[in-house]
């Protein structure tokens, strides 16, 4: 809804401001410049608290990347350092490779997964009650998925190991969330699949539903079933809403720390790690603040590069059709 | 828009593979719910049962979990946090509305310049990872007495939540028609008056999902409130339930359970009574990508 | 967006939601910021916080103790796990919303605070107590001239075992290393687990890396607490080549599900249903298995791990943890009027007496017969004191080796990349010290 909307308001605004500029000042006892002050009033809330709260921390983390801060007390410009200690820094690096594995984790499961059951669940009558099932996880945070599955991955008592050993599958029981990593990994993009399912889920039944019949039908009558007729029929035209549900996995994919902070603390020796918890981990416990800073703004560029890629490829595939 | 009813498309379709879809939707469905099994079913044992039989067993005295629910609540902070995340996501997710709906007002119904520069000012807000707003947030507050107080808590949460309310109710605002606002103006009405008066009740429905969905962030909240806070009181739920975590995992699963789900009753409550508006909050995240 | 749906149908849901907001508020701003701040009619109550789970009723019957005789008491402030409570220290040490009191650790570690300027000088209570306690121990807590922190805990490492596994088993402690690795292959043979390990908590990595680098060449730990020596010294890569050997013959427990510490910590359950027969551990481990309903000195025992090399001194690890007062505290002068009162002999007294610890003031007698035959042993025969390893060097040094030794505790093999890995921080951590 954006991209039309917000042209249609910047239009609308145009013209209520060229409706009502006469009758707003002509009989008031203040003059046109009070008004136009006062309009600014309404901004300077919002503006105020935004630029306080987050665009200048945001700036200011810029500025520490490149000093080499510990949070206490002074701290001195030191160029690029920071950045080229990332490069040789071999905890950094399984942080970046665990960052793309829930990257590709999260596209396969999350987003792959969410577009099969609302496929399934679109055609079957249970699908009512599953939508509700598939979502629940979704209303509850991160950090009670977090306790939940660490105590699902408990290794002796729990709810996962004792299955595999009640149906004989017991060789495959593990420390789920300390061995051989990056198992342990894994197992929590499977957490967060649990909890991000549903609304991904939902957006693709949004998306199934806005399909126009015709095209459907048309494929129907020339004998286009299954899997073909979902492939070249069904999927291209699903495609607008998989651009929207893909490019909110894959930002949200970057960001996770919440369920890593409360399942593993990013260990065993920091196997677990994502950029999100590397920076958490440099700057508030280790208080290698001006380093920490420096994760932030690497995990910022990448965000916005991805998305920019992103953008650009969805813009070119919208306008082929 | 309302899906929940509408008649699946792909019904004609006739294949050998739809029974076996449906099995494994079902079974999937079945697996989705052991976790929250786990999360009712576990605060209803006391401890020695629960380490004494399998996670999957019932539990044999339910009333267990008023027991359990009790030790949480007076245990590492959650009550107060319980608390304190309660009004940090009313009064937060309220100011936010309320400063990004002036906001919206502004730019698309008052002689303001540059509209479009002030949304996107306020809006890139929202486009950075929250690991960039953390060490001089913390730096800033010590420096000035906001951490680990309510104001400071109160005041990120609110900031925080500006930039998603004034998108959503620019795109709102936009779609009155002028003709409501004018014959307000014939009427005498001042600028602040058609606001109030007309604009915000008009927006009911953008409002109800914008609270929806802050108040649900900010309760959820894990890492702000871990760096900008620390006492019983101020700090909110999310972190009281991680320190309560690292206290009971070993001695008493039961009451770290009991943690999660009075963690995850008012978000789950919010879901079963304003489900329905859910889907309209989703599509509008899904409109800010 | 359907406006004409929503104008018509969120009318009460949104109405409510705003009243609650509305009315709430004043109440939200009436809740008191500390909770556990209580004036009571002239008794002050302060925070003392810990990441010392187990010790909490013992904390707060001090403070109970301390309120009832200077009219300043305290209340434990727990955190589960010692990387989060080091960052609660730091984040808030500056900022007057720092605990009161609270406990930390002696060498590196504090000496990082004392710089930060988050310790308040409490040379004027060691100077009213100073006949009761040695100059060693002040030494310890004295930076630049001045001490910080009173003695919270002295204590050595030891192995504490199981008398009845032993018994059954025929075996008593040992003299000797080749003893002690008869009774490891006699336990593992009898399917008992003879040593108990984790990595819950991360720190417990280094504890049996230190023990078996101290058993073997004791100068040689010395000289690479200072910087003096290279983790990649031969000594070092063969003490770890011991210890994987052992960790090859399950000699351990699995470091993954086992948890031990101060934190919560499922151990004491497994040594008393006999799994596992030892731990190298703190002394200040003992009152937890007590609490499990273990006794000391019939349930079971301690003793000194043997010397590896015979002709070295023989060393025991020592470890020490002050009690610090908050310098930006909002109650600085009532949390030195209490501390004052933990130092004094009434104080160490009621300590001891609760813990069941050694106290470090001479006219306070142990109340542990486990813990007297101990500091008899140590005194008797000559032990020198080590400083424990998490004490006893740069901590950004120790925080990598940990993760390395809880890496070498799961994967084991070839020790020497990690033992790389951690010269490499080990040569960034002095060049910075020096320069």
């Amino acid at each position: 809804m954006s991209g039309y909307q917000s042209a249609e308001s910047v239009r609308r605004g145009g013209g209520a401001r060229r409706l009502l500029r006469p009758p707003a000042t002509s009989g008031a006892v203040s003059g046109p410049l009070t008004t136009r002050l006062v309009a600014y009033l309404y901004l300077l809330p919002m503006v105020v608290l935004v630029g306080i709260f987050l665009l200048y921390p945001a700036a200011s983390t810029v500025w520490t990347s490149f000093t080499d801060s510990t949070g206490l007390g002074g701290s001195k410009f030191v160029g690029f350092d920071n950045y080229v200690n990332l490069v040789k820094d071999s905890a950094f690096a399984t942080s970046f490779v665990n960052t793309l594995y829930w990257v590709a984790g999260v596209l396969v499961l999350q987003v792959g997964l969410g577009l099969l059951m609302a496929l399934v669940l679109s055609s079957t009558a249970l699908g009512r009650l599953l939508k509700g099932v598939f979502y629940l996880p979704a209303t509850i945070s991160a950090a009670a998925t977090g306790i939940i599955w660490f105590f699902v991955f408990s290794p002796d008592q729990g709810i996962l190991n004792s299955f595999l050993r009640l149906v004989g599958l017991g060789g495959l029981a593990h420390s789920w969330l300390v061995a051989d990593p990056p198992l342990n990994s894994w197992a929590m993009i499977v957490a967060f699949t649990w909890q991000g399912l549903g609304p991904t889920m939902m957006l693709f039944l949004v998306g199934l539903q806005s399909i126009p019949r015709e095209p459907i039908e048309a494929a129907l009558v020339d004998g286009a079933t299954g899997f073909r007729l979902f492939w070249h029929v069904t999927l291209p035209l699903l495609r607008p809403m998989t651009a929207v549900v893909v490019g909110i996995s894959l930002i949200n994919s970057f960001k996770v720390f919440d369920l890593i902070w409360v399942m593993t603390q990013g260990g065993p020796y920091r196997s677990s790690e994502t950029l999100a918890v590397t920076m958490y981990r440099e700057s508030f416990v280790s208080f290698h603040v001006g380093y920490g800073a420096a994760v932030a703004v690497v995990l910022t560029l990448i965000v916005f590069v991805v998305s920019v890629f992103y953008l650009r490829a969805m813009f070119r595939r919208v306008e082929t059709y | 828009m309302e899906i929940m009813a509408a008649k699946p498309f792909e019904r004609r379709r006739i294949g050998l593979v739809r029974p076996a879809l449906h099995v494994w939707a079902l079974t999937l469905g079945i697996l989705w719910l052991v976790p929250l099994f786990l999360l009712v079913a576990t605060p209803m044992k006391s401890t020695p049962e629960y380490q004494g039989a399998s996670q999957w067993a019932l539990p044999r005295h339910p009333l267990e979990l008023f027991h359990n629910l009790r030790t949480a609540w007076s245990s590492a902070g959650l009550g107060p946090g319980f608390v304190a995340s309660l009004s940090y996501g009313l009064v937060g997710a309220s100011l936010a509305i309320l400063f990004g709906s002036l906001g919206a007002y502004a730019i698309t119904r008052l002689p303001v310049r540059l509209g479009f520069f002030w949304f996107i000012l306020v809006f890139s807000g929202t486009i950075f990872p929250f690991q960039m707003y953390l060490i001089p947030l913390f730096r800033m507050y010590t420096n000035v007495g906001l951490y680990d107080t309510w104001l400071g808590m109160t005041l990120f949460y609110t900031s925080i939540a500006i930039p998603f309310c004034l998108f959503v109710m620019r795109g709102f605002f936009a779609t009155i028609p002028g003709e409501v606002q004018d014959a307000a103006r014939l009427d005498g009405a001042g600028d602040f008056r058609v606001y109030w008066r007309i604009f915000l009740p008009l927006s009911r429905g953008p409002i109800a999902v914008l609270l929806l969905f802050q108040f649900t962030w900010i309760w959820n909240d894990l890492l702000f409130g871990l760096v900008l806070s620390t006492s019983d009181g101020v700090r909110p739920i999310m972190p009281s339930l991680l320190g309560m975590q690292g206290v009971y995992a070993n001695s008493g699963p039961p009451i770290v359970l009991g943690g999660a789900l009075i963690g995850s009753l008012p978000t789950l409550v919010l879901f079963l009574f304003l489900g329905r508006y859910l889907l309209r909050g989703l599509m509008l995240t899904a409109g800010k990508v | 967006m359907d406006t004409r749906q929503t104008r018509s149908g969120f009318l009460k849901a949104s109405g409510a939601a705003l009243l609650g907001a509305a009315g709430l508020p004043g109440v939200a701003l009436g809740t008191p910021a500390g909770r556990s701040v209580a004036v009571f009619a002239g008794d002050k109550t302060l925070k003392l916080a810990n990441d010392k789970v187990t010790w909490k009723s013992w904390f707060n019957s001090e403070g109970k103790a301390s309120r009832a005789a200077v009219g300043v008491g305290w209340q434990a402030v727990e955190y589960s796990d010692t990387t989060s409570y080091q960052a609660a220290i730091r984040t808030s040490g500056r900022t007057s919303k720092v605990p009161d009191l609270y406990s930390w650790w002696s060498g590196w570690l504090m000496k990082e605070i004392v710089d930060a300027g988050f310790a308040a000088d409490v040379s004027a209570l060691w100077d009213k107590h100073a006949s009761a306690y040695s100059k060693g121990v002040r030494a310890a807590f004295t930076f630049n001239g001045k001490t910080y922190g009173a003695p919270l805990y002295v204590g050595y490492w030891a192995v504490l075992y199981n008398k009845h596994i032993f018994k059954d088993q025929g075996l008593k402690p040992p003299k000797t290393w080749a003893e002690l690795e008869q009774i490891t292959a006699k336990l593992k043979g009898a399917g008992i687990t003879p040593f108990g390990a984790t990595i819950d908590g991360r720190w417990p990595g280094f504890i049996y890396f230190e023990e078996f680098l101290v058993r073997s060449d004791p100068a040689l730990y010395t000289r690479l607490m200072a910087g003096k020596a290279k983790y990649t010294d031969p000594g070092v890569v063969k003490g770890m080549k011991r210890w994987g050997d052992w960790i090859g013959k399950e000699y351990f427990t699995d470091p993954s599900s086992v948890t031990l510490g101060t934190g919560a910590s499922n151990f004491s359950s497994y040594f008393k249903q006999g799994k596992v027969a030892m731990v190298q551990i703190g002394t200040w481990f003992e009152p937890s298995l007590a609490g499990a309903g273990l006794k000391p000195g019939v349930d079971f025992g301690s003793f000194i791990m043997p010397m590896i090399n015979p002709n070295a001194p023989k060393v025991v690890i020592f470890e020490s943890g002050p009690l610090v007062v908050a310098e930006h505290g909002s109650n600085k002068a009532d949390a030195i009027k209490a501390l004052d009162y933990f130092m004094s002999r009434q104080g160490q007294t009621a300590w001891v007496k609760a813990t069941g610890f050694v106290s470090p003031r001479s006219d306070v007698r142990s109340t542990s017969p486990a813990d007297r035959e101990l500091t008899a042993t140590i005194q008797g025969q000559g032990y020198r004191q080590l400083n424990r390893y998490w004490e006893a060097t740069p901590h950004d040094i120790v925080e990598v080796a940990v993760d390395q030794f809880d890496k070498f505790m799961l994967k084991t093999g070839d020790p020497l990349p990690y033992l790389k890995t951690i010269q490499k921080q080990a040569d960034k951590s002095w060049a910075s010290l020096k320069g």
